[in-house]
């Protein structure tokens, strides 16, 4: 996956309101208007939030009915899980490596 | 967004944990890039780089340091690729039988929106996990 892609997926999931936007989304397709009823904010910024999360690829609108249709693209969530445990498993052995170098350089001394 | 949050606990002084990140040759030692091909300028805005080499191919990490503080704390950008960038935070506590070092690296973000963290979202991903694998 592109790093460009990355990046912006995590910049999209940094806001709490995309977060829980998703989180919705994930339990099926759901309109605009469905997506902002449980906020305060406004339909605008609303409309603001799903232009991120579309621009990230995290979310494709359907433009054949009169509702926008809003569906969860699994594909972009899973990338960014798997940076994560990536570089999770990337420091576990960088840290094994350097417990065995701050051994070795205790050892040097005496 | 702290992302990845890992605790060890070494038996060796805040001393000589913080020089195994600050000198490049331990670093390398550590870290597995190639001791010809890192540098390390651990000052604020100092920029460090490593390139580690396996199969033919090169991967390069590399950023700058924002803060610096013997033998106690690190804040460094940490990045392997121009797109994006994200912050590594090293502190190092002195505990009974040795030094205790916590590591958190926050997602890497566009240039512009790096920062500190401001709110753990893992979870968030760990709990999609489990709505998206009962989709199929």
């Amino acid at each position: 996956m592109a790093q460009d892609q990355l990046s912006m997926t995590f910049a999209a999931l940094a806001d709490p309101t995309r977060r829980a936007i998703l989180a919705r989304l994930a339990q099926g397709d759901a309109t605009v208007n469905e997506l902002a009823e449980p906020f305060e904010i406004s339909l605008q910024a609303i409309s603001k939030h799903l232009k991120v999360l579309e621009n990230a690829g995290l979310i494709t609108k359907s433009r054949t009915k009169q509702w926008r249709r809003c569906h969860l693209e699994a594909e972009p969530l899973a990338e960014a899980s798997e940076w994560v445990e990536r570089y999770r498993r990337f420091w576990e052995g960088n840290f094994d490596r350097l417990a065995q170098h701050l051994s070795n350089i205790k050892k040097g001394r005496t | 967004m702290s992302t990845i949050d890992i605790t060890r606990t070494f038996d060796a002084t805040p001393e000589d944990v913080f020089t195994a990140w600050t000198q490049a040759d331990q670093f390398a030692a550590w870290f597995g890039s190639v001791p010809e091909r890192t540098t390390v300028d651990a000052t604020v805005g100092g920029k460090w780089q490593a390139i580690m080499e396996y199969e033919g191919a090169e991967l390069t990490f590399f950023g700058e340091f924002q803060e610096v503080t013997p033998h106690s704390k690190l804040v460094l950008t940490f990045s392997d690729s121009p797109e994006g960038t994200g912050l590594v935070t090293v502190t190092l506590n002195e505990v009974d039988g040795g030094t205790k070092m916590r590591m958190v690296q926050d997602a890497p973000l566009p240039e512009e929106q790096i920062g500190p963290a401001t709110e753990g979202w893992n979870h968030f991903l760990d709990a999609m996990g489990e709505l998206l694998a009962k989709q199929k």
